[in-house]
């Protein structure tokens, strides 16, 4: 049945040639098995890592922004809904048309535009934050290549309003100014995150996803900033600024007894919505970050040592020169005058520098430095605001001679307006040194009491005795402007050189920092207020330019905040009834 | 009559033969439907899959029940056959273009196949019949002369599409054929003389097209423009190698279903398979080859003639090539061109054509005891 073959010679191929033919086969299919498990078995989880990255796409979260709002629950700052508008270039398919319905919906220019859909890349954001309504408008043409993310913005509603204490927040939602900054990891919360699988053209797959977490959205912060004595403190600001023709200007508005501020104010202002077309300059929170020489505020600071000390009381007389050589340097009064003998409080009321020098050198250097430093002025505050200034006061190794006859009135010592109200706090509220601060509370914090340290450096005795004393500035003395009707006020004007800027030693002609500080009610005070207006021109002196501001102002917060006039009549009662010297502005120095 | 019958069946059928190409076309309709599946038309490419396997069966038993020795003296009008089938798709209004080549043939709009298919069988008739003829011994040059001028002319007309792919897969069968056929073993020394001045010519007088080139020098350093050129090779590249061992699931390549992988159901449907088997599905598809292809080598051995030897042996070469080439493209051992998988790519005219060369084999094994 098998049948033989018959095969003729050559009529079939020989043997070798199919062993020939079987061996390349093998070796051809060897090699690329070889090759496979080079590739498969050995590189392969490299290239499982290549693949993975590739194909996935890591989204942030963005949490919602904490809200900020005022002591009386008023929002400074929200966090609205916004739409991120981004596109992916290789899938538009008219970048010359989609580029001119971008313009004509979220404003800009078309050729901006245009720039960024024919980019070569597989993302690109065309508007960041836009508003939703733009956007939801764009949504509807349903643009090819342009898509679209939940984002948020935030939104100041009341514009310029304590802009430079609240700062402001960057694009990618961090704070980058002010409190924003300062408590940017309660308000920012945390971003979740999205890995997503992607296609080639970078856009997420429906039903891709791999991961998902949440972000945790940010606390609301609560301040001690009162929306309305805010209000009021930029408007009285910007009309002194105005009326001295000043360069600019500030204010603080402090609780003494606990160190909350209640209001901050700088000129010039910016508007927070669109701080980026904003000047920089406009940024400073001046209080806080800008020192100057305070001048004769200090002479209350010094009064208040040597009380403290037992050296003198306030009724003690001085006899005072018309000048005074204090290490080969005179000192002048503003005002030339006869040789007087004066108590320490009409040193302090009519502001003179020889009876301040007088004083400090009672004192001693090291016991001055020693109270200067204690009333916290050669510290920062500890304000929870970034980018405090600290002033200047040398340690006493570093003094010259006549640094006991300059730095008792407040010449070659610098300061910011916050370090002086956090001094004169110590003097008014019975001698404790306070830690000024904006946070009043943390509504969604489990921690609910806030601590902020306080010091005891002065006694309640003498705090008392430079109340009366400072009292006596307004109501018979270079203050008498800052008066506030049926309330006792007390504070100290301020007028200073300033030191020049041109690198030669000494003062700049003509410059001043006119300043007048104080508290209300006089004898319980609840209300500080420093008010310091830079380079005004027409008049210099800190108790005609700063004090009627410091006036209206302090009137404001005892009406709004409801503060009971004195017991027992009006501040004309208390007032010097023989009409003491108040020898005109002039005297203040 | 029963066990007449059985022996006639057993003397007709090469079992081996049968069941690897079963095998083959099975493992490739399962890769066809992963790869397709993610895909908007993938209903559509697997009915047309399938479709084309039916349709293959018929030159498949046609061939089978066709007696090859026949086709020896034909070689004279196959040759003329091969010439229509390589220039048609340049006739005007015959030809449709896709991928920079005129590789289809069309008529009155409707795609038909891709002649460069069965145009590879025909070949092999014609060059069988023409080697047949020195009877194991080749080695006069006027001889060699011969044979080449019709390969040339093979080639020159498929060039002229152009599909560089289908030329190397002629000569890879031609240079098979005339292994077993018996030509003398310097000869070949020569063609590789000859290979190596013909691609420095090529290289010298840039006859590539421009995409070609690229393909070559992205061969040579795979970094060189990821994005463009290189794009294909890193990402199929990648797949293979992210398969790992046991491979990611059928219809869970990532690669495949993200569109990372370009022509993934047709040239690069090995990298699919590699993402979504693994090393142990490509060692699978590997061993089947082996398998079919020692399956066909015994159908060569067995054949009572030359011609039946020969004709096995230019299938032999054809599938070697276009398995080494398509599968070393995917892994970057080879450049890139346009050749399918046998079996396994998705693609009618291919399958046809494979299946028809099965019919080819089950004739020659069919007719091994003859008279």
């Amino acid at each position: 049945m098998a049948g033989t073959r018959r095969r003729a010679a050559g009529s079939t191929p020989r043997v070798g040639r199919y062993v020939s033919t079987l061996v390349i086969l093998v070796l051809a299919l060897v090699a690329v098995g070889g090759r496979l498990v080079q590739v498969q078995v050995i590189e392969g989880p490299a290239y499982a890592v290549a693949a993975a990255e590739q194909r996935t796409r890591e989204m942030v979260l963005t949490p919602r922004r904490g809200s900020i709002f005022d002591r009386e629950g008023e929002p400074l700052a929200v966090t609205m809904d916004a739409r991120t508008v981004y596109a992916v270039p290789d899938a538009v398919k008219d970048p010359e048309g989609t580029a001119a319905v971008l313009a004509s919906t979220l404003g800009g220019t078309a050729e901006d535009y245009r720039a960024k859909l024919t980019k070569d890349t597989s993302f690109v954001y065309i508007a960041r934050k836009a508003d939703s309504d733009a956007a939801a408008a764009l949504q509807e043409m349903d643009l090819a290549g342009i898509g679209f993310l939940d984002d948020s913005r935030r939104v100041y509603p009341s514009n310029e309003l304590a802009c430079q204490v609240l700062g402001f927040v960057g694009v990618d939602d961090a704070g980058l100014a002010g409190l924003e900054q300062y408590y940017d990891d309660v308000l920012a919360g945390e971003a979740g995150l999205l890995i997503a699988e992607k296609d080639p053209a970078g856009r997420p797959i429906p039903g891709g996803v791999t991961a998902r977490e949440e972000p945790v959205d940010g606390q609301n912060i609560v301040l001690t900033i009162d929306k309305d004595i805010q209000y009021q403190a930029q408007l009285e600001l910007a009309k002194a600024v105005d009326e001295w023709d000043a360069k600019g200007g500030s204010v603080v508005i402090m609780d003494p007894d606990s160190g909350e501020i209640l209001a901050m104010a700088s000129t010039p202002t910016f508007n927070p919505n669109s701080f980026a077309s904003a000047d920089e300059a406009a940024f400073r929170n001046r209080p806080i970050t800008d020192a100057y020489e305070p001048g004769s505020t200090v002479k209350s600071l010094t009064a208040a040592a040597v009380i403290e000390e037992g050296l003198y009381s306030a009724t003690s007389v001085f006899d005072l020169p018309p000048t005074i050589t204090v290490g080969g340097r005179t000192i002048h009064e503003a005002h030339d005058r006869a040789r007087v003998e004066w108590t320490l409080t009409e040193i302090v009321t009519n502001s003179s520098n020889v009876g301040a020098v007088k004083l400090g050198l009672a004192l001693g250097e090291e016991r001055l430095y020693e109270y200067l430093a204690r009333l916290g002025l050669t510290e920062k505050t500890g304000v929870d605001f970034p980018g405090e200034a600290l002033g200047y006061l040398p340690p006493v190794v570093q003094w010259s001679a006549s640094s006991i006859g300059n730095i008792p009135f407040g010449q070659g010592v610098s300061v910011t307006p916050l370090q002086l109200a956090r001094a004169l706090a110590a003097v008014a509220n019975g001698g404790r040194l306070v830690t000024p601060h904006f946070l009043k509370s943390l509504p969604d914090s489990a921690e609910t009491v806030l601590s902020w340290p306080e010091e005891q450096v002065l006694s309640p005795g003498t705090s008392s005795e430079m109340r009366d004393v400072m009292k006596a500035v307004v109501s018979e003395g270079t203050g008498e402007n800052a008066r506030v009707e049926g309330y006792e006020v007390a504070g100290k004007t301020g007028t200073a050189q300033k030191v020049r800027t041109d690198g030669v030693p000494g003062y700049a002609a003509g410059k001043y920092v006119a300043s007048f500080s104080g508290f209300i009610p006089a004898d319980d005070p609840e209300i500080l207020i420093i008010v310091t207006i830079d380079e005004p021109s027409r008049s210099i002196y800190g108790g005609t330019v700063a004090a009627p501001t410091f006036s209206r102002l302090a009137a404001f917060c005892v009406s709004h905040l409801k503060i009971p006039p004195a017991v027992g009549g009006s501040s004309e009662a208390t007032a010097a009834p023989d009409g003491a010297p108040v020898t005109g502005p002039g005297q203040g120095r | 009559m029963d066990r007449d019958l059985t022996t006639r069946v057993r003397g007709a059928v090469n079992f081996p033969l049968v069941l690897w190409a079963t095998a083959l076309v099975v493992y490739g309709t399962v890769m066809v439907y992963s790869a397709t599946s993610g895909m908007s038309s993938g209903d559509a490419l697997i009915r047309r899959h399938l479709l084309g396997i039916g349709v293959g069966l018929v030159p498949l038993v046609i061939a089978w029940a066709f007696d090859y020795k026949l086709l020896k003296s034909w070689s004279g009008p196959l040759m003329f056959v091969l010439g229509i089938l390589l220039i048609s798709p340049r006739i005007p209004g015959l030809g449709y273009e896709a991928g920079g080549a005129t590789a289809w043939l069309q008529v009155f709009g409707v795609r038909l196949f891709q002649p460069s298919e069965p145009a590879k069988l025909i070949l092999i008739a014609v060059m069988a019949s023409l080697i047949s003829e020195y009877k194991g011994h080749i080695d006069r040059p006027r001889d060699v002369a011969r044979l080449m001028a019709y390969l040339g002319i093979a080639l020159v007309l498929i060039l002229l599409q152009p599909d560089l792919g289908t030329g190397l897969i002629f000569v890879a069968i031609a240079l098979g054929m005339l292994l077993l056929g018996g030509l003398k073993a310097r000869w070949f020394a020569v063609f590789a003389l000859i290979g190596v001045i013909a691609i420095g010519a090529i290289l010298q007088f840039g006859l590539l097209q421009d995409y070609q080139e690229d393909r070559l020098l992205v061969f040579v350093d795979p970094s060189r423009d990821p994005q463009g050129a290189g794009y294909n090779l890193a990402q199929s590249r990648i797949a293979v190698g992210s398969g790992g061992l046991t491979g990611q699931g059928l219809q869970s390549g990532t690669q495949s279903n993200l569109h990372f992988l370009p022509e993934r159901h047709t040239d690069f449907i090995f990298a699919v398979l590699g993402e979504e088997l693994g090393f142990l599905g490509a060692a699978l598809l590997l061993g089947l080859y082996l398998a079919l292809l020692i399956a066909a080598l015994v159908v060569s051995t067995s054949s009572r003639d030359l011609y039946g030897a020969l004709i096995a042996a230019g299938i032999i070469s054809m599938w070697t090539f276009q398995i080494f080439e398509n599968v070393g493209m995917t892994i970057g051992m080879m450049p890139i061109t346009g050749i399918p998988l046998p079996f396994i790519s998705f693609g009618s005219s291919a399958m046809v054509t494979n299946l028809a060369a099965v019919g080819m084999l089950l004739s020659v094994w069919s007719r091994r005891y003859g008279t």
